[in-house]
């Protein structure tokens, strides 16, 4: 399973990083949930914004075209770091 | 994501991952992963924001990714010092979310069946006889 995985990155994470910067980390996730930020998340029953934004080779890719095609599986992560 | 995109094109899904990085990051990431759906990119977090996704790290989180030389401003071409919560989301085709997984602990992730089992409640709630668009069906 991903969860399991990402587990064990956790653990060496947690093991690797000193304990000071570790606190922070941890302190600026629990702030973000504490902010309401969760609340303002776009949800289940909403409309999808459309997008028109440009893959990694320069081609721009559109929401449109799409959902033209079937359902969309977006997935948005911050960096592979 | 990779290891189930077989499987959600089976069920006529497209797949698209958006992200903050340059692209030329992407690119090496598509290169070393063997990644076969775009990485759009998301300068600035201006699409994160509209689902509602963007935060600013605080000066001592920034501090703490300046000291592991992570320097955000290089990563992603701009110096906002934003980045998006993680979140997956399936859509249907009309445009609306049908459903969304999203956490702020950066090293959450959904698991990729639960993905596959989103989209295929999904074509199964659309392609059912008796329901309002079975008539679309050729």
């Amino acid at each position: 399973m991903l969860a399991e995985r990402l587990e064990v990155i956790r653990q060496g994470a947690d093991k690797r990083i000193p304990p000071d910067k570790r606190a922070i980390m941890h302190r600026a996730t629990a702030d973000l949930r504490a902010s309401g930020i969760m609340d303002r998340v776009i949800k289940v029953g909403d409309r999808l914004p459309a997008f028109a934004l440009q893959n990694a080779f320069g081609r721009e890719v559109r929401s449109s075209d799409l959902l033209a095609k079937g359902p969309l599986v977006l997935t948005v992560f911050r960096g592979s770091w | 994501m990779q290891q189930v995109v077989g499987t959600l094109k089976e069920h006529g899904a497209s797949i698209v991952a958006i992200t903050p990085q340059l692209a030329e990051a992407s690119r090496s990431l598509i290169e070393k992963q063997g990644i076969t759906f775009d990485l759009l990119s998301d300068p600035g977090n201006e699409y994160a924001a509209e689902l509602g996704l963007r935060f600013k790290l605080p000066d001592d989180l920034k501090a703490v990714y300046l000291s592991f030389g992570n320097d955000l401003a290089v990563r992603n071409g701009e110096s906002s010092w934003t980045l998006p919560m993680p979140g997956r989301f399936v859509i249907d085709r009309t445009g609306i979310v049908r459903a969304a997984d999203v956490d702020p602990d950066y090293q959450y992730r959904p698991e990729p069946q639960k993905t596959v089992d989103d989209v295929k409640t999904l074509a199964l709630a659309t392609s059912a006889p008796g329901t309002a668009h079975s008539h679309d069906r050729v």
